[in-house]
């Protein structure tokens, strides 16, 4: 989703490397390798695996590009594969023959920021600690919905569960978050503060 | 609240949290969406509260991580190509017959350049007088506009202008067939003007492709019927030129004259900039400077460089990425003077930006720079690598080196 024209810039550019055009190759990698990086990163510590995956998923990439489905969301694709790609890495690395997505960890690290600048130091702990008890898919949903700007939909195929459990994931998710936080109470406090 | 009062504003929660279009506006907000929602908010009290949680929440989810280092991107980069080059290896000609195909190249140079200048004595355009008789009735618009050999104009109003000429002369604007009647001779020539703010792309009649960056003009005849292919730019284009050895493609600028027989190649030469730039991607070309009627012949990845004043030229070694991102909507620079990178953003979004030039030459900039859709964004992040300070007012932006 994300911006609507950075997003149609990427599909033009996913178009363009489908198209075969050399340089749209490499376009695609500089305007995704980071988002890549960063998912990546969240399913294991090791910096070097990650690497390796975004190298094994433009190579794939290159190889296929005939055969590449035209796309609206390349980024989304492109984090597709790269889970997949992370998935065989790390049961490659840890002999493991089969690694369930669903176990997999989620390493992230939220926090709280309040727009309007209000120092609340209780909040921002509330906040922390109702995410930390959050379970990882449930972790992988707010990070792919509120970050990455995915849809339901988008989440639901990354996450291998239908559309209804990941909107459930997410709904559950922030319904804690609010009760934890007590937000209705703080925006009313806050409101009739600037009235 | 009663049971029923209760699931009802859950109902409306679930809905507003699943509401994509709320989501977008609360991360990135336009004035037009600004009013849409503002509107929503005002009307009812209790889609208020929701909407100022919400947004609280959605505003307020941070991640902390760390990002991709630029040297840990090139280094992955540089990986990946270096896998994909090992593949290509195995399709390498054997030793003998790579030399063949040199000496094919050599002597298909030769002869080419021989019979180029032969044709020299055939008549030659006047593009700058074209340029004067035609530039009274392209100024008005802002969008991109064809100039038909008639002195017709078709204004194409999509941002995105997909220009292509078939070899029988027909023209079609974003895959829609333009009624004209194809004019063959090679004098009567048409002109793709594409303003400051817009970008475009042309087929050429003989299948080679020219995308125009912002504030450019290309002047073409509809089909090349001599025995040469000849364009003139005014600005910065890439171009993908379609090999045929028996007709060369011939690109003017001002002050260059380009030729080539099939290849890929980036050229920028702006009338407000100092210099003007050729940079190779593929194949070869011959350039010649019109004035000193010097030429230089530079091979992929090599930048020639003219310079205006003291009409002294330089070939270097560069990353050819960096010349031609402006196609893919970035922008990248090594040690770029930061009053360079202003010029191309005044071009892109078609403002003016005020600055003192003697400080801001003293600034230079690297990096990449993702053309956002809002200016703000990108002098934002601007402002994070180069010590200035900007500040926007009724369309102009003013910009101050930081002491």
């Amino acid at each position: 989703m994300i911006n609507t024209t950075e997003s149609e810039k990427e599909t033009k550019i996913w178009s363009q490397f489908r198209k075969g055009e050399k340089e749209a190759f490499a376009a695609l990698f500089e305007c995704t390798s980071d988002r890549l990086f960063r998912y990546g990163m969240k399913f294991t510590p090791d910096q070097e695996l990650v690497k390796d995956a975004i190298q094994d998923v433009f190579i794939k990439l290159h190889q296929n590009r005939t055969e590449l489905p035209e796309n609206s969301n390349p980024v989304f694709y492109l984090f597709r594969i790269m889970k997949n790609t992370l998935i065989d890495a790390l049961r490659h690395k840890d002999k493991i023959l089969f690694v369930s997505p669903q176990e997999l960890p989620f390493y992230v690290e939220f926090v709280f920021e309040n727009e309007e600048n209000t120092n609340d130091d209780d909040m921002k702990e509330r906040f922390e600690k109702v995410m930390s008890l959050l379970s990882d898919r449930q972790k992988e949903a707010i990070y792919l919905r509120y970050q990455a700007e995915m849809t339901y939909e988008e989440i639901s195929q990354l996450l291998g569960v239908n559309y209804q459990s990941a909107r459930n994931l997410i709904h559950r998710a922030i319904e804690k978050i609010r009760l934890e936080m007590d937000l209705a109470l703080f925006i009313t406090l806050f409101l009739s503060v600037v009235k | 609240m009663n049971y029923m009062e209760q699931s009802r504003r859950e109902q409306l929660y679930h809905s507003l949290l699943d509401d994509d279009s709320l989501f977008q506006w609360l991360l990135h907000p336009t004035d037009e969406t600004n009013i849409y929602w503002n509107q929503i908010m005002q009307k009812d009290i209790e889609k208020k509260e929701i909407i100022q949680e919400l947004k609280t929440i959605v505003k307020g989810i941070k991640v902390v991580e760390e990002g991709l280092s630029e040297e840990t991107k090139k280094e992955v980069w540089q990986k990946i190509e270096t896998s994909l080059q090992g593949k290509r290896t195995s399709f390498r000609l054997p030793y003998f017959l790579r030399y063949a195909a040199m000496f094919c190249l050599v002597a298909g140079g030769s002869i080419y350049f021989f019979t180029h200048t032969k044709q020299e004595a055939e008549k030659v355009i006047d593009y700058q007088s074209f340029i004067a008789d035609t530039s009274a009735i392209d100024r008005a618009s802002g969008n991109v506009t064809v100039i038909l050999a008639n002195q017709e104009k078709i204004e194409i109003e999509e941002a995105n202008a997909d220009l292509r000429v078939d070899a029988n002369g027909r023209m079609s604007v974003n895959a829609k067939l333009i009624e004209t009647t194809p004019d063959n001779s090679e004098t009567s020539l048409l002109q793709l003007v594409v303003p400051y703010g817009k970008t475009g792309s042309l087929e050429l009649s003989d299948g080679s492709k020219v995308w125009v960056n912002s504030g450019s003009r290309v002047i073409y005849p509809c089909v090349f019927a001599g025995n040469k292919r000849e364009i003139f730019i005014d600005g910065e284009a890439y171009l993908e030129v379609a090999r045929n050895e028996k007709k060369p493609f011939i690109v003017k600028t001002d002050l260059l004259e380009i030729s080539v027989l099939g290849t890929s190649f980036n050229i920028s030469g702006y009338k407000s900039d100092d210099n003007q730039t050729i940079v190779l991607a593929e194949g070869s070309v011959s350039i010649k400077e019109m004035k000193e009627k010097t030429t230089r012949i530079i091979e992929p990845n090599q930048k020639y460089t003219l310079e205006k004043q003291s009409h002294t030229t330089e070939v270097q070694q560069v990353d050819i990425f960096d010349y031609i991102c402006w196609k893919y909507g970035f922008l990248s620079f090594k040690n770029e003077k930061l009053s360079a990178v202003l010029k191309k953003i005044e071009r892109y979004y078609n403002v003016r930006i005020d600055h003192d030039a003697s400080a801001i030459d003293r600034t230079t900039v690297s990096g990449k720079l993702d053309l956002k859709e809002d200016i703000r964004e990108t002098f934002r992040i601007i402002s994070i690598t180069a010590p200035i300070e900007y500040e926007i007012q009724n369309g102009e932006i003013k910009i101050n080196v930081k002491p």
